[in-house]
């Protein structure tokens, strides 16, 4: 291993421990001299930098209307001096969530809650400013089908909607937004959730502002902070087409599909198409207001979407640059007991990323450096596509992969989710785009994802704004942004177990009221509940 | 002047608030300063402590710190969030103050966030901490970040002299001074105080700082015919009331009485009737309160106005007559006197033998003992005590010469009368312990208008022989009282016995632990702490080694007054029978300075430990501080 980088470069040291553990994990059944023969191997191949020399390589490639350039770049001087010298006199919004599960004695109890944090980079004119613009927050009890999927995905309808209705607000004031920053990816994988039917009130509760405007906004933000925005969305006539094709994935039982098709008509609304229409709506409004819309994504560890669609091209011309290349990735696989009969170099790759676990951060951990000594001139992945939320049929007829979030749900069903997508989230209109960047030399390179507006200059502006606000904080390795959001969002489980008894109370006493229980039967009840079912002098029965 | 802002979770028991920067001066020296939160609605304010100041700023993470020292290349923005700068000061509720009744009670419902937090005045740090009736003991001022505030903090009298109490802290941290504030404070309250002071820290508790007076007063009271003719009558007073020839000692214990009648005259000088008047002053009025601790400035109108309330005292109305004819100390330095005492039987004659000779006898030698005391003759205390030990000496003697315990008999009987006489011929006097105690406690006693009875243990450079007097005296008081012949309110006062360097009279351990003297003393000492309380009899127990003081006797103290104490041992100790002290306390006790001390217990107005910055004690200190190496340059600029 490159003696130099490893003791230097944490992330390097991390990702090659990490290698190693794999290793042995992999082939735990060997003998220890087969297992110290593969670790060399690895050893040998990452000590001399394969990784980065494959990286370095650069190709074209056409998805959709575009051609992008896959390969690495630095950041240099001039583009960082100008994004610094745009955010001044700018707001910057990080948005992040908070998780609190409770299990109470009724069952689970979820409470999730998203935060818009605003700061203002002050400037001649304009002083330093900040404060948490945006609150929304539910609080559900584990009362329906689907309940813990659905608890995963409305966090993300949260964020989106905390994050529009927070740059509604700077636009009501005229104050210029530079960025809204994410922390967690900008686009999800959706594959889980195709299913979810949620009820209208649910979401209208999560498309609402805890804390009202002031009342000298524009009306629209306070239509927007009611809970109005639902009204809009379900209104147009893209939705409604995302509908109708929704209720198409229920074809293969028609009892199902009539249930759904019922859900439907009294006003239920998939998870899908309110998801994708959020995320339009708030693009549309970056486009409009000229703002970034940025994911930041640390942790990456299973993500291999880069290194099965990207790098694949990259192995490919590594191994077709001279025998000696070939030799040395033969060797490389052969150690990982890859099957290389008749198989090329991308697919003995495919192959390789899931016996080695090698995922997109540990090999961006290889690659991207990170000279913190000598300048601050860092390293980053070109920008290109994110495909995970696109179906495997579709992927495939671009990468001959079958890579794709929405892969095994049957072929069937693939048209009409790409319809689906299609009519929401076009991708020739909207395009999610995603980079690799280091931005300190203690934390592996981060993925940030963003909507790529303008041309692959502007993408670079984007990715450098983020590295300029990461470089203060770098034991954190993103932008001091989202720490502040993250605190300003975490939400102590004790305040929350609070919270959720009166919920509890609530609704005991409006369900023992209906059923027309009298004061002393709603007073053991409540004594139950409030004692959490212990039995003591006051509670026999 | 509004501090901060209360933020996140808050209790009836805790909460924090938020405060930053003002005008670019850093405002984070909050750490024990005393806070308030108006309550809507009422007069009454929540009083609350900062137990600790943090801040979470990110951006002085120690990564960070080359990013932030060396030049970056491009001009970059301002990307330090105010919030995450400022500094969040964690506090402790007091509790609930009533503006109008002026008394603090329990906060029964948390804070509300959002609450302005401001500086506690100082009148109600006052009320919270001291109270001005007489029976009050003024320790020192309430501790806070500037050290500005003129709140006194006091301690109730007879809570520390039957609920005992104890001073610990590391050498040199203050435990002497505070401990000398507390007998001074007593004795000008009416207690009666029998300290035994290995160092001779306190023989001079009757005596005005000369330093003091000299630097602060006498010229003042030579320029003022009202304080001087006062102290002129007080004089004249105490001279009518002892007589002429004061003889206090006759009849009781002859060899005493020289020194005593000089140490009564020293009483009588100019500056000690001052002192005296001083602390009645101060007792009337706790305003009139000076510290002269170094570091603390001592204003000429504070000064004035001392001098001008000593001028205007009236003795016969302002202070119970008899605490005016009270004399102050009588020092001993003595031994116990080694005789049959009546009543008590043989074997504590034979522990102190044992405790002179610094050896014990036998289970077989101890009959031997016994039964000669028993045949002795010596009831009266008219012998000396040499006359008992060659009387048994010689019944020794006269055993069989085969007898194995003959010779270890004769050698501690030997042991036991050299060093008896070589304290005699280093001045030391042989106390008869049974008549002190009935003269010092008793109503009618002839010490009975003593404040405080000192016992100077310098002298006793035997451990042992401290101990059998420590045990001496303590049993001998217990055993009177218990039995009913003394009892306080009517035939005799309460008692408080101070114990200076507690650790070597009352060990918790010791390598001879189990030598009489030793577990005499540690029963004598254990017996008061758990059963004197009824009786009127208190203990204050003072150490700079905590742990290793008897852990009975220490747990027992109701109020603490802890000075620095960094070594683990100690610190648990500490915890063990601190009831109401934090950890932050004791986080706190490792960094405290000289002369402060974390005060916690009941003996205070408010139950709540506090910081205290002890005043510096009137009365002349005892040994003097070494400086040997300032004395080297004696004479050189």
């Amino acid at each position: 291993m490159n003696g130099q980088q490893f003791l230097t470069d944490t992330a390097f040291r991390d990702a090659g421990n990490r290698v190693i553990r794999n290793l042995l994990a992999e082939f735990e059944e060997l003998s220890g001299n087969e297992l110290g023969a593969k670790i060399d191997t690895s050893v040998e191949f990452l000590g001399n930098d394969y990784i980065r020399k494959i990286t370095g390589g650069s190709y074209e490639k056409d998805i959709g209307p575009d051609t992008y350039t896959i390969g690495r770049s630095k950041f240099n001087k001039d583009i960082l001096s100008k994004v610094c010298s745009e955010m001044k006199g700018k707001w910057i919004i990080s948005v992040d969530e908070s998780i609190v599960d409770n299990e109470n004695f009724v069952g689970g109890i979820a409470y999730r809650h998203s935060c818009a944090f605003g700061y203002r980079v002050p400037n001649s004119q304009k002083s330093k400013e900040e404060r948490i613009l945006a609150v929304s927050s539910m609080l559900r009890l584990q009362d329906e089908e689907d309940f813990d999927l659905k608890m995963q995905f409305l966090p993300y309808l949260l964020n989106l909607y905390v994050a529009f209705y927070t740059a509604k607000i700077l636009e009501s004031y005229n104050e210029p937004l530079y960025s809204i920053i994410f922390h967690g990816p900008l686009i999800r994988q959706i594959g889980p959730f195709m299913n979810l039917l949620f009820r209208k009130e649910d979401i209208k509760k999560i498309l609402t502002a805890d804390i009202k405007p002031p009342p000298e906004v524009a009306d629209e933000v306070k239509t927007i902070a009611d809970g109005s925005l639902l009204d809009l969305i379900v209104e147009e006539a893209d939705y409604e087409f995302g509908v109708n094709r929704f209720v198409g994935l229920f074809a293969a039982s028609t009892v199902r599909q009539q249930k759904i098709q019922q859900r439907v008509d009294d006003g239920e609304i998939p998870g899908i198409c309110i998801y994708f229409s959020l995320l339009r709506k708030l693009s549309d409004l970056a486009n409009e207001m000229n703002f970034s819309l940025i994911g930041c994504v640390e942790k990456g560890d299973d993500s291999t979407e880069y290194s099965r669609l990207y790098v694949q091209y990259q192995i490919e011309d590594f191994g077709q640059e001279d025998s000696d290349n070939q030799a040395i990735l033969r060797q490389l696989f052969e150690s990982y007991d890859v099957d290389s009969n008749g198989k090329n170099f991308k697919d003995q790759f495919q192959e390789f990323i899931g016996k080695s676990g090698w995922g997109d951060e540990m090999i961006q951990s290889f690659s991207l450096r990170f000279d913190g000594e000598h300048s601050i001139e860092s390293e980053f992945t070109n920008p290109v596509p994110i495909r995970r939320y696109f179906t495997s049929h579709n992927n495939n007829s671009i990468f001959k992969v079958q890579f794709g979030s929405l892969s095994g749900l049957g072929d069937a069903r693939e048209p009409l989710i790409s319809d689906i997508i299609n009519k929401l989230f076009p991708f020739d209109k909207y395009r999610m785009l995603m980079s690799f960047i280091r931005t300190s030399e203690l934390r592996s390179p981060i993925r940030v994802e963003f909507l790529g507006r303008g041309n692959s200059e502007t993408w670079n502006e984007v990715l450098a704004s983020i590295y300029v606000a990461s470089l203060p904080y770098s034991s954190y390795g993103l932008p001091i942004f989202l720490y502040y959001a993250d605190k300003m969002a975490r939400m102590p489980k004790k305040i929350t177990s609070t919270v959720t008894e009166s919920y509890l109370l609530d609704q005991a006493n409006r369900a023992f009221r209906k059923r027309g229980l009298d004061g002393n039967s709603l007073r053991e009840v409540f004594l139950m509940v409030t004692n959490k079912l212990t039995r003591d002098f006051h509670n026999r029965g | 002047m509004v501090l901060g802002i209360i933020f996140g979770e808050t209790s009836t028991q805790k909460f924090s608030f938020l405060f930053g920067d003002v005008d670019g001066n850093r405002r984070n020296q909050l750490k024990s300063a005393y806070v308030q939160v108006d309550l809507p609605g009422d007069n009454n304010i929540v009083v609350a402590h900062v137990i600790d100041v943090n801040t979470e700023n990110p951006l002085l993470a120690k990564d960070t710190a080359k990013f932030y020292s060396e030049p970056i290349e491009i001009p970059f923005p301002d990307l330090d969030s105010q919030r995450f700068t400022l500094y969040q000061a964690r506090c402790e509720v007091i509790g609930r103050y009533d503006r109008d009744k002026k008394e603090i009670n329990l906060l029964t419902e948390p804070i509300k966030p959002g609450g302005e937090v401001k500086l506690l005045s100082e009148d109600i740090l006052n009320e919270i901490f001291s109270d001005s009736v007489p029976w009050h003991l003024r320790l020192g001022y309430v501790k806070t970040p500037d050290d500005q505030t003129r709140a006194q903090v006091s301690l109730d009298a007879d809570s520390i002299l039957t609920m005992h109490a104890c001073v610990f802290g590391m050498t040199g941290m203050g435990k002497t001074n505070s401990t000398a504030v507390l007998l001074e404070e007593l004795m000008f309250r009416g207690a009666k105080t029998i300290v035994f002071d290995p160092h001779a820290d306190y023989v001079n508790l009757k005596q005005m700082n000369q330093e003091l007076y000299k630097k602060y007063f006498q010229k003042r009271v030579e320029e003022d015919d009202k304080s001087q003719s006062n102290i002129t009558e007080y004089r004249k007073r105490l001279n009518d009331i002892w007589g002429s020839a004061v003889k206090p000692w006759d009849g009781f214990d002859k060899s005493f009485s020289g020194s005593t009648c000089q140490e009564f005259a020293e009483e009588l000088t100019d500056e000690n009737i001052f002192y005296r008047l001083l602390n009645y002053c101060v007792i009337k009025d706790r305003s009139l309160m000076i510290d002269f601790t170094p570091t603390s400035e001592v204003t000429d109108a504070q000064l004035d106005t001392v001098i001008k309330a000593i001028g205007e005292l009236d003795l016969k109305s302002d202070v119970p007559d008899e605490l005016i004819r009270r004399r102050l100390t009588i020092k001993f330095n003595a031994f116990p006197t080694i005789q049959v005492y009546q009543g008590k039987g043989v074997y504590i004659t034979m522990r102190l033998i044992e405790a002179m000779a610094g050896e014990g006898f036998s289970d077989a030698q101890q009959g031997y003992v016994v039964e000669w005391l028993s045949d002795s003759r010596r009831l009266n205390t008219n012998t000396s005590d040499t006359e008992l030990l060659q009387y048994l000496r010689g019944r020794a003697n006269n055993m069989d010469r085969k007898n194995w315990s003959r010779d270890p008999i004769i050698r501690i009987l030997d042991r036991a009368i050299r060093i008896t006489n070589a304290l005699v011929n280093r001045g030391c006097k042989s106390l008869d312990i049974m008549c002190f105690v009935n003269d010092f406690c008793k109503v009618t006693g002839k010490l009975s208008d003593v404040a405080t009875a000192v016992f100077d243990l310098s002298d006793l450079g035997n451990n042992h022989a401290r101990r059998a007097l420590v045990s001496a005296v303590m049993d001998f008081v217990f055993d009177e009282y218990k039995s009913k012949r003394l009892e306080m309110d009517k035939n005799a006062h309460p008692v408080l016995f101070a114990l200076e360097e507690a650790r070597t009279l009352i060990p918790s351990r010791d390598d001879d632990e189990m030598h009489p003297a030793t577990k005499a003393a540690r029963r004598a000492s254990g017996q008061i702490a758990t059963e004197g309380r009824k009786m009127g009899i208190g203990m204050l127990v003072i150490s700079q080694k905590p742990a290793a003081v008897d852990p009975l006797t220490a747990s027992q103290a109701n109020t603490l007054i802890l000075h620095r104490v960094i070594n683990p041992d100690d610190q648990a100790y500490i915890r063990s029978v601190g009831e109401s002290l934090s950890a932050d306390n004791l986080e706190t006790l490792k960094t405290v300075g000289a002369g402060v001390a974390i005060v916690t217990g009941s003996a205070m107005k408010t139950r709540m430990s506090t910081l205290v910055k002890v005043r510096y004690r009137y009365s002349e200190e005892g040994t003097e501080k070494p400086t040997p190496i300032k004395d080297r340059w004696k004479g050189m600029d």
